[in-house]
């Protein structure tokens, strides 16, 4: 049975699922779930956050699978089912400011002391950075950046312009590039401010 | 948005990610700007040096912890189907296509030959689950058309009571239909004297609109076409009823359960064609009446 199931692509499986096959869905999240939990890690900068997105994205698939587009890539679908679940738990958690926030913030700060870092060290302060910079920008980032999905697909999973991509994508990179200047290759240039100099990374360029 | 790219300034990370990614509205002047300035193209220097970084993160599989706690979460769902409203909420089914690409009732009905023959073998599992020994006296019951034979021993409960559903009340009304007999009505069967005693206010400039499909639903030929059509696959209706849902003209059509038919009903609300795809088209889900036929 889930032998004939595997030769299905993924749009026949969603089909199989609404239709109440039961382990169809199963064999949906096996093909995404890597990539999916990669996305969400990276959006949200923190594991127990990412779990608990891509826990209610794929829920949500799981009960809106009948409802699934089929002019939509089931990729692009679970992309954009799994960026709405970091959003919306970003949202919740602004929703009641906790002791937690306070505590990322101080350990983002941390991480970001010049060192020198192993490769496990480089993903960490990444994560850190990538959190910093907000969910929305770490999203387009992470998926045109890391996942490598073209600019016009990740308009579709953002559901928002190409345009807007793009300057998340920049302001983003921009965030990253002023966070993470001690990782990179070259130590800047003495005229250059050390970036993580300016807490807020949106003006670095206040340098004149 | 950004710093102008003033001779004595340097160029903001912000700029020349913008002209990295090409919408920077002031491209020439930066590029020059860049061209000659030494701090500028180290600063670029830096944003491709994090951009590397970016993309040379390792693939990171989902842990195996977080991967069997989101199966169990899965596994503790109710059946797929169900699914489409698990707390029972109205879900609005647009656009909702699978194998079947008929888009309405039209191009369903085409295949009812073809529908008749998986309905029938579907019936022959399914007989002595449904309901419907008494409906037969009410002469529902097509006296031609191609699931005739098919549908004998379980016909189609067919009412027009004409009553407003609504959320709050469609569980109970939708398993009254199921239980009860309808009364006869004149127009069971042809499509003389369709019209379902109107409620002046909700049924004037859709009525005409409505009433083609309302009329075709009349041949429970159709009603099965057009419940294969929502189920995605053949299934034997239950019960119609010709009615209203929330003030507007809406047939409600129920199926046995997709989940498990044998303690669920699914419920349609059809609102003006059979089709998919309707963008008003809503499916509910409800248990099925403990007292009810079996």
């Amino acid at each position: 049975m889930s032998g004939a199931l595997a030769e299905l692509d993924d749009r026949e499986l969603l089909a199989r699922h609404a239709a109440g096959d039961r382990d169809a869905f199963g064999l949906v999240v096996e093909r995404h779930r890597d990539r999916l939990w990669r996305v969400a890690l990276r959006t949200l900068g923190n594991p127990d956050d990412a779990a608990d997105a891509v826990q209610d994205a794929l829920l949500s698939a799981y009960r809106a699978a009948g409802s699934f587009r089929g002019d939509a890539a089931v990729t692009t679908w679970l992309h954009r089912i799994t960026v709405n679940a970091c959003l919306d738990l970003v949202r919740r958690k602004a929703s009641r400011p906790s002791v937690a926030l306070d505590d990322e913030l101080d350990h983002a700060d941390d991480v970001a002391a010049p060192d020198l870092l192993g490769e496990r060290e480089t993903a960490a302060e990444i994560l850190a950075a990538l959190r910093q910079i907000g969910p929305e920008q770490a999203a387009a980032v992470v998926l045109v950046d890391v996942e490598g999905f073209p600019v016009a697909q990740v308009a579709e999973m953002l559901d928002v312009p190409v345009g807007t991509v793009k300057s998340r994508c920049a302001r983003g990179r921009a965030r990253l590039a002023a966070l993470l200047g001690h990782l990179g290759n070259p130590p800047p240039a003495a005229s250059v401010e050390p970036p993580n100099a300016n807490s807020d990374a949106s003006s670095p360029e206040d340098d004149s | 948005m950004s710093d102008g790219p003033a001779a004595a300034n340097h160029l903001s990370l912000d700029a020349l990610a913008e002209l990295e990614e090409g919408i920077a509205s002031d491209a020439g002047a930066l590029t020059s700007h860049l061209d000659g300035c030494a701090v500028c193209r180290e600063r670029a220097g830096q944003l491709r040096a994090s951009r590397a970084l970016l993309s040379a993160l390792p693939p990171e599989p989902m842990p195996a912890d977080v991967a069997s706690r989101i199966e169990a979460a899965l596994a503790a769902e109710p059946a797929p189907a169900a699914a489409f409203s698990p707390r029972g909420d109205i879900v609005p089914l647009r656009g909702r296509r699978t194998w079947w690409r008929g888009p309405n009732i039209a191009a369903a009905a085409a295949g009812v030959a073809v529908l008749a023959l998986g309905a029938a073998l579907l019936i022959g599992h399914l007989g002595s689950k449904s309901p419907a020994e008494s409906a037969a006296k009410n002469g529902n019951r097509p006296a031609t058309g191609p699931l005739g034979a098919a549908t004998a021993p379980n016909p189609l409960k067919q009412w027009q009571t004409g009553r407003d559903y609504n959320l709050t009340n469609l569980a109970a009304l939708a398993t009254g239909i199921v239980i009860g007999d309808p009364p006869p009505f004149p127009g069971a069967q042809t499509q003389a004297g369709a019209q379902p005693s109107p409620s002046p206010a909700t049924r004037s400039n859709s009525l005409a609109a409505a009433s083609y499909s309302r009329d075709a639903l009349r041949d429970p030929a159709i009603v099965y076409a057009c419940a294969a059509l929502l189920a995605s696959h053949p299934v034997q209706p239950i019960a119609i009823d010709y009615a209203n849902f929330n003030g507007a003209p809406a047939d409600i059509l129920v199926l046995p359960g997709l989940s498990n038919p044998a303690t669920k009903l699914a419920v349609y609300i059809i609102p003006t064609a059979c089709s998919d795809s309707a963008p008003d088209l809503v499916y509910h889900q409800v248990d099925r009446p403990v007292t009810g036929p079996r």
